[in-house]
């Protein structure tokens, strides 16, 4: 027994590091409940390496790396946001809770002059159209109702998958995303890449969704120093990968040209 | 314009329970306090920038999602999110290495330091503390560092760095110990100034 507790104490900084199995580490937990040496000696080497990352060298992170990150976050969970938003939660420190949340609502409050000028403005537009004639007043209406179709947020957008994509060969630099979106008009793929070759001529580059060996033509893009992007909307469908290629020109239907960024999907 | 907004100068701490509640600007705030950091440790494991912004990606995800399962009172919000990153890290690379088997990267219970003090404090701190770290991983010897290098930034068991290397288990044991302890020695000092209770 003590024998084996001896043994197990030579595990302490093996564990701590991380280099245990799973059965070991279920092992030198039993032992850590009843060993307070270890127990002690794996809370300090915990906070030692809890220090290692900062040593990590500084690297610079890529271009547009935020926006990606928080778009597909919030899009992710945005019905939920949508629900949770009137609820307020018992708060912990409610002086300081209630001071950040009125700093919360700045930007919105910052935006609401502009609406209130362009809504006072727009009824201002009405009043006076009234008294020239009915069918100005209608033209008016119909044009209200545009603007409110038109600025209206995006409602039930749902982030169904979001891939990286891979240079296809190794002196590729070029890297990209590509998210597939589900809203009420349809599903949409949305391709985003970066540090792109440049194109020669006529050449363009092809967005692909590919099933098996089978390539559908989901369009293409110039690239503007080096980053292009695009929108497609399709029906349904299962897919395994999504691709770029580097085409000669933009009339093709299958691909002729190298793959540039690829990546598996799960669907369509 | 609100430009001197309370979430510069909320703690991390306050940040986290606006993020609970939905606030996108609070992760935001949380997100430029840490890109630099976190994902310069993202990548010293998975060395490809693509893998790092997906482990970024996913840290934040449930960061997002999970908040609650972050507790201020058990331990330092950078040190929890270190320990997710790398655990994500890890977990990306052992599913690219189909050879080396199976295995979760490692709990992510907290240590037991208390969350205390401000950003601009705590992030010149943890500036100071990385020139440390790494001038302390300098000191030790080769094989020391090649077996950090494998357990901790590589995820191997030591198992695994017996073969990796062509060493006995014993050996690795033995320099693993050796260079925690010198580890410990060396940096010590600066994890204790975490501590509230000491």
């Amino acid at each position: 027994m003590t024998e084996e507790r001896n043994d197990l104490c030579e595990w302490a900084e093996l564990y701590a590091l991380g280099a245990l199995q799973d059965d070991e580490m279920e092992r030198f937990e039993v032992h850590l409940q009843e060993c307070p040496e270890c127990e002690k000696l794996v809370k300090e080497y915990r906070q030692v390496i809890g220090m290692l990352p900062l040593a990590s060298e500084p690297v610079a992170p890529p271009l547009g790396m935020k926006k990606r990150i928080m778009s597909s976050v919030f899009q992710a969970d945005a019905p939920v946001q949508v629900e949770r938003k009137p609820v307020t939660e018992a708060p912990k420190a409610p002086v300081v809770e209630r001071e950040i949340t009125v700093e919360a609502a700045a930007p919105a409050a910052r935006r609401l002059p502009v609406w209130r000028y362009l809504s006072t403005g727009l009824a201002a537009a009405v009043v006076v159209l009234l008294v020239y004639t009915g069918q100005l007043r209608e033209d008016v209406g119909r044009l209200k109702q545009q603007v409110a179709v038109s600025t209206e947020p995006l409602q039930g957008l749902k982030v169904n998958e979001a891939v990286a994509l891979s240079p296809a060969a190794a002196d590729i630099a070029a890297k990209g995303l590509a998210t597939i979106i589900a809203d009420k008009s349809g599903t949409h793929l949305v391709v985003q890449a970066e540090q792109l070759p440049e194109l020669k001529g006529t050449e363009v580059y092809q967005v692909w969704l590919i099933k098996g060996d089978v390539p559908q033509n989901a369009g293409t893009f110039v690239s503007q120093a080096g980053n292009g992007a695009l929108y497609y909307t399709f029906e349904p469908q299962e897919y395994d990968t999504v691709a770029i290629t580097l085409e000669p020109d933009g009339g093709g239907v299958t691909p002729r040209g190298q793959i540039v960024l690829a990546a598996p999907i799960k669907q369509g | 314009m609100g430009g001197l907004g309370l979430y510069d100068v909320a703690d991390d701490g306050q940040l986290m329970e606006l993020i609970r509640q939905k606030d996108p600007a609070a992760l935001e705030m949380l997100y430029d306090r840490y890109e630099g950091m976190i994902y310069s440790f993202a990548y010293r494991i998975v060395k490809d920038s693509m893998a790092a912004e997906e482990v970024m990606q996913e840290l934040f995800m449930r960061i997002w999602k999970n908040a609650e399962q972050y507790d201020s009172g058990r331990g330092k919000l950078s040190t929890w999110m270190f320990t997710v990153t790398r655990n994500i890290a890890i977990d990306q690379l052992r599913k690219k290495n189909s050879g080396v088997p199976q295995q979760p990267a490692g709990s992510e219970e907290l240590q037991e330091i208390r969350d205390t003090g401000t950003m601009t404090e705590d992030m010149v701190e943890l500036m100071m503390v990385g020139e440390q770290v790494r001038e302390a991983l300098q000191e030790l010897s080769r094989d020391q560092q090649q077996v950090v290098d494998l357990i901790y930034y590589q995820g191997l068991t030591q198992q695994e760095v017996a073969i990796r290397v062509a060493v006995p288990l014993g050996t690795v044991k033995s320099r693993v110990r050796l260079a925690m302890k010198q580890l410990q020695k060396r940096l010590i000092h600066w994890g204790r100034r975490d501590h509230v209770h000491d």
